[in-house]
């Protein structure tokens, strides 16, 4: 069920009021109904992936509980790579297994050796990436002992197929988002407010800006080989904006239909592209990802604190790692690779100043970091390593300083103006569209004019880019 | 929680009092010059035709794609090209041109694969778009399965309504017309406009999955017009639509399965769908739209069979 279907608009609702009327006695009951929505939203894609999520849930449930009872380390030791082993194992087989195999294979054709093709023929289930991650993090902080197990079934298991952020985040941390479960939910009039502000600015993001950039993207990304560098460029930065929006529009659903429940998930995005320089914007990109592997695989390899050579390696390790998060493909790991060389200078030179964004050389540090981010999208965009190569070779031909093709720019140009002039004058808050100290007149005008602009570049069946990974 | 719940019943209850008003009150000038316009007008050329005639019916694969003057002057038969969109839905398509069917009558029926297994059987925005803007009187023509399907497009359609309207009176009327123009058909009923144009890159159809499977309502409703045609007197031919290779191979599981379930119901394509798989160079702007040569591939092939069937 997509957030921006008709399906959810009516189930949304429905689900919202059985919480707060009919299932809001007690927390038991309460986290019971979630788990149920949560198995109901998740199935309607593919009910069979519902055994897989259980059997996760399970697992590392009763990981937890041994971890607790274990006394010796070494015991506590194999568990946690028990948990490591499974959750990753799952991730492994029904993303990597073909590439692992298709690559094994292609090694040996350029030694001459031919082994028939094994490819299996596998669906990936919706945001496995997402709640592995999600569920490998209870164990690891549970071994770590920096939070308790929980003993109570019913709330983990809502905790991972919580449905707001089940198949696209934010990832949330089990010490975060768990205890949440624990104590009973009371309806906040102020925060369900809110709530919908964010979801209605969410849907924008993504109907309004994101899907009308999908259409040039896709046709850019179709005839690169016949466009001017011009209008690949145009194209190139077209999906900067359109992945930013269709992925932090999702979050703005996601986190504003927690709240809704009375939950808080941890903010995913921080207007990246007004970073002035990669390491910044990595702080405010996709947050909860970036900060999941900080601390589960940077820190724990040693981070910043260790030689240059292993400081470098350990970036380069976690970036590439990251881009093979997204996909089984290789343009995903040169993405993560060029964001992690990106990195490089700053960590030879030790460079921690933070450039304001507000003085002429702010300005130009934003716009080089956005270049260099942009430049990077190219291969995440592309099918494979080979088109991304043609594509920039086709960016940096003479054509670049053609005029492009017309490329719905009457459009896209205001969209992306309104979108990045709202994000500048509200860049200094967390809560971006809260148009209260508007008149209430006005204000309602505001939102009608949203929900019927929303509806009016709607399209069926647009999935966020986030759900195939 | 009561004022919530108020305050968002109030907004609810706002936009669908806009949207209603779009709905009925605001005039979609887009549509009016839209290649669904063009359905009236060929109403108008059905009216005019002697029968026994040929109807070729289906989406934007047969509008897009056949020379219908070779074959209406070759078989000595009056012939018009009844294609327009395939998003109206081929079970209203089917419906449209029941009155028309007469004794002698070829309705030749060419529909595209999606309207076999997805919900483009029942019609889409486009059918939302005809019911409501160019023939209001054929609300009639649908049942309610097909409301209940079209029941998600109409806040959308009532939304785009507005943002048609918006621009439209600043725009003054260009008179461009283009390939998608009401006026971009002959009067044999073709799309002929992108007959002179180079060709486009275009997006192939994806990969046909496992879980795909053909709607039994479609073969229910093909084997009943199968009935009607035949005690009016006529003979209805379906055949598989043209589509470019890539596109076919990616969707072989259910173009199979289609073709198995209607030669199982005794309605089964004229040929084998393969048959109409053309190389992708003969495509225009997407896998079902043909460029001139491509049109002129098929005319010849449809041709052939239609001359070998007229004789059976």
């Amino acid at each position: 069920m997509l957030f921006n279907s008709f399906e959810f608009a009516i189930f949304l609702p429905i689900v919202f009021l059985l919480y707060w009327f009919v299932f809001n006695k007690t927390i038991k009951l309460q986290n019971l109904f979630l788990l149920i929505v949560g198995y109901v939203f998740y199935g309607w894609w593919d009910w069979r992936f519902l055994f897989l999520i259980a059997f996760s849930t399970i697992f590392d449930f009763t990981i937890g509980i041994l971890l607790e009872k274990a006394t010796h380390s070494q015991k506590r030791k194999w568990l946690f790579a028990a948990s490591c082993i499974v959750n990753i194992g799952l991730l492994g087989f029904f993303k990597y297994f073909n590439f692992f195999i298709d690559n094994f294979i292609s090694a040996f054709d350029t030694i001459g050796y031919h082994i028939p093709s094994v490819s299996l023929k596998i669906i990936l289930p919706v945001g496995i990436s997402f709640y592995t991650f999600q569920s490998l993090s209870y164990t690891t902080d549970v071994f770590r002992r920096k939070m308790k197990p929980t003993t109570d079934f019913i709330s983990f298991a809502a905790f991972i197929s919580f449905f707001p952020q089940l198949v696209a985040g934010p990832i949330e941390r089990a010490f975060h988002l768990l205890p949440q479960f624990h104590h009973k939910r009371v309806f906040n009039l102020d925060e369900a407010i809110k709530a919908m502000r964010q979801i209605l600015w969410g849907l924008f993001k993504k109907i309004v800006i994101a899907d009308t950039l999908s259409t040039y993207v896709d046709a850019i990304f179709t005839s690169y080989d016949v466009l001017p560098g011009s209008t690949l460029l145009l194209g190139a930065i077209y999906f900067s904006v359109q992945i930013y929006c269709d992925f932090s529009g999702y979050s703005s659903i996601a986190i504003g239909t927690a709240r809704l429940f009375g939950f808080t998930l941890l903010q995913n995005f921080s207007y990246p592209y007004f970073s002035t320089s990669v390491s910044q914007f990595w702080r405010k990109w996709h947050i909860s990802l970036t900060s999941w592997f900080r601390d589960y695989v940077y820190i724990p390899m040693g981070g910043s604190h260790c030689s240059l050579p292993k400081t470098i390696f350990n970036t380069l390790f976690v970036f590439a790692l990251s881009g093979f998060w997204h996909g089984a493909n290789w343009t995903f790991i040169i993405w993560g690779l060029l964001n992690g060389l990106y990195l490089i200078p700053n960590l030879i030179f030790k460079n921690k100043k933070v450039i304001s964004e507000n003085n002429l050389f702010g300005i130009a540090s934003m716009l080089f970091t956005f270049g260099l981010i942009t430049f990077s999208w190219i291969f995440f965009r592309s099918n494979n390593v080979a088109q991304a190569f043609q594509y920039i070779n086709g960016l940096f031909s003479k054509s670049l300083f053609s005029y492009p093709v017309q490329h719905g720019m009457a459009i896209t140009i205001p969209l992306i103006t309104v979108l990045f002039g709202v994000e500048w004058i509200r860049k200094k808050e967390i809560e971006l569209f809260q148009p209260q100290n508007i008149h209430f007149g006005l204000r309602w005008i505001i939102y009608l004019c949203m929900i019927i602009i929303c509806l009016a570049f709607f399209k069926q069946n647009q999935s966020f880019i986030y759900f195939q990974f | 929680m009561k004022l919530f719940l108020h305050n968002i019943l109030k907004l609810v209850f706002l936009t669908i009092a806009v949207l209603i008003f779009s709905l009925f009150f605001i005039r979609d000038r887009v549509a009016q010059s839209s290649i669904l316009a063009a359905l009236p007008d060929k109403h108008q050329l059905l009216d005019t035709i002697k029968y026994p005639k040929i109807m070729v019916l289906g989406g934007s694969n047969v509008s897009f794609g056949l020379d219908s003057k070779v074959i209406g002057s070759q078989l000595n038969i009056p012939i018009l090209n009844m294609g327009i969109h395939a998003g109206i839905g081929l079970e209203y398509i089917v419906n449209d041109i029941k009155p028309y069917v007469k004794k002698g009558d070829l309705i030749v029926l060419i529909p595209e694969y999606e309207h076999f297994y997805t919900d483009d059987f029942y019609g889409d925005m486009e059918l939302v778009q005809m019911v409501f803007e160019i023939e209001p009187a054929s609300k009639k023509l649908l049942n309610t399965n097909q409301w209940l399907h079209l029941i998600k497009y109409l806040p959308t359609y009532s939304a785009k309504k507005i943002k048609n309207f918006v621009p439209s009176l600043f725009n003054e009327k260009t008179g461009i017309i283009d390939i998608y123009h009401r006026k971009s058909f002959n009067t044999y009923g073709d799309a002929f406009l992108h007959w002179t144009l180079p060709n486009q890159n275009y997006l192939h159809a994806p990969k046909s999955n496992h879980i795909e499977n053909v709607n039994k309502e479609v073969i229910v409703f093909l084997k009943e017009f199968k009935l009607f045609t035949e005690k009016q007197g006529a003979r209805l031919l379906i055949f598989p639509p043209v589509i470019d290779e890539t596109s076919f191979n990616n969707k072989i599981n259910i173009i199979t399965k289609i073709a198995k379930e209607l030669k199982n119901n005794d309605i089964a394509f004229e040929c084998e769908p393969r048959s109409f798989c053309y190389n992708d160079s003969l495509f225009f702007n997407s896998y079902y739209h043909l460029n001139k040569l491509g049109v002129d591939k098929r005319t010849l092939q449809l041709l052939k069979d239609l001359d070998r069937l007229k004789s059976e």
